[in-house]
């Protein structure tokens, strides 16, 4: 049972803080090795040449950390039926910084169940979003 | 092997339509997998994961999958893209330690946005029950060859 406090419209979240780090990148997209990971995730000299001052971050690596947010919360809510989407909208290097944030949006009575919209967003060091997106979860 | 080189020697996407199925496979779940994967790649030492659950034992993070597209995209030499631009993904249930599931990738659709062309792929988890337990869809900014 989720507490009232968290499904009302305004509520914000705890924030979600991780240091990103070269091991934290290299990692999880070693995870993926003996098939193809692109080389920014995993060789600091091909992140270079790209343009990219380190290691890059893989784009559902952050949703992951979104969904670990989500989860300390609304727990079994979040899988048993929740909807998780994001936009990917600046790199993310290694070194960076993350605050994972949410806020309830909407919550909208569907008979003895409520369904939350929640805003998402993810900022690195310097403030600037690097991924944005909601959740629809039923509590 | 580099983003370009993969690229190039990748099934042409434009030999792709929607509604392909483009690779599926199946794995237990592997516990020692899980713990690495919650302990040393996400940090995330949530006792659910590690320890029991209102499931009936230790769950496997959602978050598992989101990266499985990599896996089942690779593994059919499909195109990569050049970046990942966007990931939606349900959640129904839960899936535990040890469990058999099914994923199998799709073409969903290609588009064009602002003169670029990207492709949905779409991503679905079944479990030992067959029961869909998660579904994505994967969007790819492609690369303009």
């Amino acid at each position: 049972m989720v507490d009232a406090k968290k499904t009302e419209v305004g509520y914000e979240l705890p924030p979600l803080i991780k240091k990103i780090s070269d091991n934290t990148v290299f990692s999880y997209s070693m995870r993926y090795g003996g098939t193809y990971v692109k080389l920014i995730h995993v060789d600091k000299n091909a992140a270079r040449k790209w343009g990219f001052p380190g290691l890059v971050l893989q784009g559902s690596q952050t949703l992951n950390y979104a969904y670990e947010m989500l989860f300390k919360v609304y727990r079994d809510r979040m899988i048993e039926d929740s909807d998780i989407e994001a936009t990917f909208i600046k790199p993310v290097i290694s070194g960076e910084m993350l605050t994972v944030r949410g806020k309830v949006k909407d919550s909208e009575k569907e008979d003895s169940k409520t369904r939350l919209t929640i805003e998402l967003w993810v900022e690195d060091t310097s403030g600037d979003k690097v991924m944005v997106g909601k959740t629809l979860v039923t509590v | 092997m580099d983003q370009e080189t993969y690229n190039k020697q990748a099934t042409d996407w434009r030999k792709l339509k929607p509604g392909d199925v483009v690779s599926t496979m199946s794995y237990c779940v592997a516990h020692a997998d899980v713990v690495s994967y919650v302990t040393e790649t996400m940090e995330d030492s949530d006792p659910w994961y590690l320890e029991d659950s209102p499931y009936g034992g230790p769950i496997v993070p959602p978050g598992y999958f989101y990266g499985e597209y990599i896996r089942l995209l690779a593994g059919a030499n499909c195109p990569m893209g050049a970046l990942n631009a966007k990931l939606v993904f349900r959640s129904r249930g839960p899936v535990l330690h040890g469990e058999q599931v099914t994923l199998k990738a799709s073409i969903a659709k290609f588009y064009e946005k602002r003169g670029r062309p990207y492709m949905d792929v779409d991503v679905v988890v079944t479990n030992s029950r067959d029961v869909e337990v998660s579904r994505g869809i994967v969007t790819l900014l492609l690369d303009v060859n």
